[in-house]
């Protein structure tokens, strides 16, 4: 898709570091991808071609002059529609944001890649304010699946995920508050990481449930995502959810392998119950491959998965309430119809009901760290979601997705978790393997993930014309 | 609670300041009882002294957040 075959910002940045491509080559060729194929798929919201241009230009230029920013150099990257960025409004692809939310400013983690040599193309589709669902009766686009446009992205990071896989982009930043960054990273067959709660500033990005969500890389590989982690993280005074950690070079411990660590496999009914036999046949084939990179595998039920599961959806309804209040009293038209009704079941809690989910959401994360400590687990190990992407036709594609998904116990506890491709389904859809660590242990979660993928080339699999078949 | 629930929800919705049109309210009375059935589900579990996290931590706690 990329001159020279370049699929990865690791490719990339070799090939950059060597002369073989320039930083302008690398933009108009994603640029071409974007005006190719970017409104058929839904990718994008608004698009900064002139301002990423310049960009690119001064890339080039102080590679010329010896600067050196790191991975991130020249690589072109695309951001979620609702983080802020100084190029232009925010939207949350809704009608009722205010478009000068966040007052022209980068966000905390858009302004560290920027500051890394990342280059901004421009806002990526989401679902409205990250929990709508695709609605043709709304004025924006509607993100469509590269490797069969009648199927979805998943979401909410739609356009980010969509855009890496059909080369519009190298990198891009998602959000994930039950899995909007690993749903779409599995159903478009990239790699995608939801960072532990706390190491990635959220400031400058439109909330949807405040203790939920968390910003986080896509990209096709675990290094991708390692790279632009590495950047992203770090405690930030805008956001006093942040934890200050030493800053880490998640690339640095990259190529540690598996071997020595101790895999749990979440053995809970609850993920083979929801996926198709396929899906668990793809996941044992993966957990099979790392076994064999050295890992110890082990089967382990998750304590109060079901809840951990439950109270993020649960509770992100209600803190999404308290954000929205004003805006659903006075514009509730304005909203799409499967927005207002999702967040106005928050008002349906009552106080006691969310003390108590949180209460047992505090308990869970406690008895799934003990339980790891006890079974000496390094890693967990499931199926991203239960199956490939779903049709638009017929059933709510949303729904019928967040059935099956396996990511938002991990919403709950916070721990960090990666979902890389594993494979395709019946239909040649991808699917996707998640690995969850411990907290702020996002550095071993992504090493695990490159060690699978020196083994297999899932990652590298490209949608057979980018467009759809 | 009542086999139908519409009633309660329109009352709950009102208190938060919210009157959706009937037909909205009818969607959200069939999803009650289930959110409902979920949510009680938290208050059978016997947590202790408990607390929830003002500001959550992925690690429980220990250091500042700022």
């Amino acid at each position: 898709m990329i001159p020279g075959g370049i699929s990865t910002i690791e490719q990339a940045g070799v090939a950059l570091r060597s002369g073989a491509i320039t930083s302008v080559r690398l933009v108009a060729a994603v640029q071409a991808r974007a005006a190719a194929v970017g409104e058929s798929l839904g990718t994008w919201i608004a698009r900064f071609d002139e301002a990423a241009m310049a960009a690119a230009i001064e890339a080039d230029d102080e590679r010329r002059r010896g600067v050196d920013r790191g991975p991130l150099h020249g690589i072109p990257v695309g951001i979620k529609d609702i983080l802020t960025t100084v190029e232009g409004p925010t939207t949350a692809q809704s009608l009722v944001l205010d478009p000068a939310w966040g007052g022209g400013l980068d966000a905390p983690v858009v302004a560290r890649l920027r500051s890394a040599g990342a280059i901004i193309l421009g806002k990526t589709t989401t679902m409205e304010f990250a929990i709508g669902r695709p609605d043709p009766s709304k004025p924006f686009p509607l993100p469509r699946n590269p490797w069969n446009t009648d199927r979805w992205t998943g979401g909410s990071s739609s356009g980010t995920g969509n855009g890496v896989a059909s080369g519009q982009m190298l990198g891009g930043l998602g959000t994930d508050t039950a899995g909007s960054v690993r749903l779409p990273a599995a159903y478009n067959g990239i790699s995608g990481h939801k960072p532990t709660f706390g190491l990635v500033p959220k400031s400058g990005c439109v909330p949807l449930g405040f203790s939920y969500d968390h910003v986080g890389p896509m990209a096709r590989s675990a290094w991708d995502c390692a790279a632009m982690l590495s950047v992203m993280a770090g405690a930030d005074p805008s956001d006093r959810t942040t934890v200050h950690k030493p800053t880490e070079d998640h690339l640095a411990g990259i190529d540690r392998g598996v071997e020595g660590l101790t895999i749990g496999v979440v053995g809970n009914r609850e993920v083979a119950a929801a996926s198709t036999g396929l899906t668990m046949d793809r996941f044992d084939a993966a957990v099979d491959e790392l076994a064999q990179a050295g890992a110890t595998i082990t089967t382990v039920e998750v304590p109060l998965y079901g809840e951990l599961s439950a109270a993020a959806f649960l509770a992100l309804q209600a803190e999404a309430f308290a954000w929205h209040r004003a805006d659903l009293i006075a514009r509730w038209d304005d909203y799409g119809r499967p927005t207002r009704l999702t967040i106005a079941q928050g008002a349906l809690l009552n106080g006691g009901d969310l003390v108590q989910i949180e209460r047992v959401r505090q308990r869970a994360r406690r008895r799934v760290m003990a339980m790891m400590a006890a079974e000496g687990l390094d890693l967990l190990a499931s199926p991203t979601t239960g199956h490939g992407a779903t049709p638009f036709r017929g059933a709510d594609p949303a729904a019928t997705a967040i059935a099956a998904l396996h990511t938002p116990a991990w919403n709950s506890t916070g721990f960090p978790a990666l979902s890389v491709p594993m494979g395709f389904d019946a239909d040649g859809l991808p699917l996707g393997l998640q690995l969850i660590g411990r907290p702020f242990g996002d550095g071993l979660v992504l090493a695990a993930g490159h060690a699978y993928q020196q083994r297999t080339d899932w990652h590298l699999a490209e949608p057979p014309d980018g467009n759809g078949r | 609670m009542d086999d139908d629930p519409t009633e309660t929800v329109r009352a709950l919705l009102a208190a938060a300041g919210l009157q959706p049109p009937d037909d909205e309210i009818a969607r959200l009375a069939e999803l009650y009882p289930d959110l409902r059935r979920r949510i009680d589900r938290f208050h059978a579990i016997d947590v202790g002294d408990e607390v929830a996290a003002a500001v959550f931590r992925a690690d429980g706690g220990g250091e500042a957040g700022r």
